[in-house]
């Protein structure tokens, strides 16, 4: 078994099709190449032929300038031999002389012609031969290359596709490691008669990665749009722009969503009754949403020192969640003074955010946190950090690494 | 004419030790992706002798039409 760290699982079937399209595409590349030469080779072919025509044509030339004079030396020697009994024959002898000698020049000249062709001829062949062993060649050496590639592909292919089949593999057992750990941790229960403390509210609040993958999943599970959205992201993600921009969305709207379900399962077993996004009217006619109103406590609740920090069994607690980092809390700030007005109705309200609260300068910590005990719901920054909710987030869309 | 596809084989090299950062993405890439490559500078190096040896056919092929 070796270790796989792959950032996209399904970017794997996308590098075998590549290397399939690369292997496909470099044999048509050697059927190109091997084309040329066989192009180079016909030529060759022709230019033999062609050779040779012209070579029989010089053949018949010479052969037609061999006759023309052997005919004009006959009769030069028919005129010489007559001119003995008949003189007048003997004036006729200067013009014959002269019809052997242009006859013999063309004869020269027909020869040289046809001494050219065949030498043309010869290197005509000498072509052919150069053209048909360099295609012999290169066939051999372009084909062993394509066979060595289509080998190794095939077999470096096979190994591809099984680290797939396994990741794949190993992606659904982790979703289902993942939501069977989730489950548990949904189904706790607070020990009797013991009042629910800020360590015990703290551990439930951070539940860990594997837990927040599980109601993640989940929550896929049972909130189409939900999937939906995270089909969308990763759909987005598929090229590099698109994947930034994808993560600029989750960290947006995606980790407030599990910082709110994650309080939600965290503190549904501290109550009998849990609500959410309970609409509250204020006197003046304005409206308000509750994040989450746990009522019917099990057991007393103490969310920390001081006066109104606690509520008994049976009582309620209003709860308003944030995640962000420091400078986003401190921009919150009006907000959540608004929104823990609407926690009134409580027995006891909280405003639970990321630990990212306590990375503010300790005088801007202090005046956001008194601003809103004051309005009546204190701070609990015990959340994970905005960081860390982001980071599961983006595991949950894209996956993370696994072992193949 | 190799170059193409050596491209192309660089580019997908590329992307996949992108995405695979570990003892199995080297191997991949060296046992693939480089064996691949191997194999195409083996063809353009064939090719490229073949091309010298064309030149010299057509040089010849060139001088045998001037005789005439």
């Amino acid at each position: 078994m070796t270790i796989a760290s792959v950032e996209y699982i399904e970017k794997l079937p996308h590098t075998i099709g590549e290397v399939t399209q690369a292997v496909s595409d470099f044999e048509s590349k050697v059927q190109e190449r091997l084309h040329l030469a066989e192009q180079l080779k016909d030529e060759t072919e022709a230019e033999e032929q062609t050779s040779l025509g012209l070579l029989d044509l010089a053949r018949g030339e010479e052969a037609a300038a061999q006759a023309a004079l052997i005919a004009a030396e006959g009769h030069l020697a028919f005129l010489i031999a007559g001119a003995v009994e008949n003189p007048a024959l003997a004036f006729e002898i200067p013009v014959a002389m002269e019809a052997a000698s242009k006859c013999r020049e063309m004869l020269d000249i027909a020869k040289r012609h046809r001494e050219l062709m065949e030498q043309r001829y010869q290197l005509a062949q000498e072509c052919v031969m150069m053209a048909t062993e360099n295609l012999e060649t290169l066939r051999l050496q372009l084909n062993a290359e394509l066979i060595r590639t289509k080998e190794t592909t095939a077999v470096q292919i096979s190994r591809l596709s099984s680290a797939i089949n396994e990741l794949t593999g190993y992606s659904s057992e982790s979703e289902h490691k993942y939501r069977s750990e989730y489950e548990k941790w949904e189904k706790y229960q607070h020990k009797e008669k013991e009042p629910i403390d800020p360590d015990e509210i703290r551990t439930r609040l951070n539940p860990g990665r594997e837990v927040c993958l599980g109601l993640l999943a989940a929550l896929r599970g049972k909130d189409d749009n939900f999937a939906k959205t995270i089909s969308d992201y990763f759909e987005e993600g598929k090229t590099e722009e698109g994947r930034n921009q994808a993560i600029l969305k989750i960290r947006k709207n995606m980790t407030g969503r599990l910082a709110e379900e994650v309080v939600k399962a965290a503190l549904a077993p501290f109550g009998r009754h849990v609500e959410t996004q309970k609409g509250y009217v204020f006197d003046d006619g304005t409206y308000t949403k509750i994040d989450l109103v746990v009522s019917d406590l099990v057991a007393p609740i103490i969310l920390g020192r001081g006066q109104g920090m606690g509520a008994r069994e049976g009582g309620s607690l209003g709860v308003e969640v944030k995640s962000g980092k420091g400078s986003y809390l401190m921009s919150q700030m009006g907000h959540l003074v608004f929104q823990a007005q609407g926690h009134t109705q409580c027995d006891v309200s909280c405003t639970i955010c990321t630990r990212d609260v306590k990375d503010l300068n300790s005088s801007a910590e202090e005046l956001l946190r008194e601003n809103i005990r004051s309005a009546g719901s204190p701070i609990l920054g015990m959340l994970p950090y905005k960081s860390e909710l982001d980071d599961i987030c983006i595991e949950f869309v894209f996956g993370g690494s696994g072992n193949v | 004419m190799f170059d193409e596809v050596c491209n192309e084989v660089i580019r997908s090299r590329d992307l996949f030790t992108e995405n695979v950062k570990d003892s199995f993405g080297n191997s991949i890439s060296e046992e693939l992706f480089q064996a691949f490559l191997n194999n195409i500078q083996s063809a353009k190096l064939y090719s490229d002798e073949s091309n010298f040896k064309e030149g010299s056919i057509r040089f010849k092929l060139a001088e045998l039409r001037l005789m005439l």
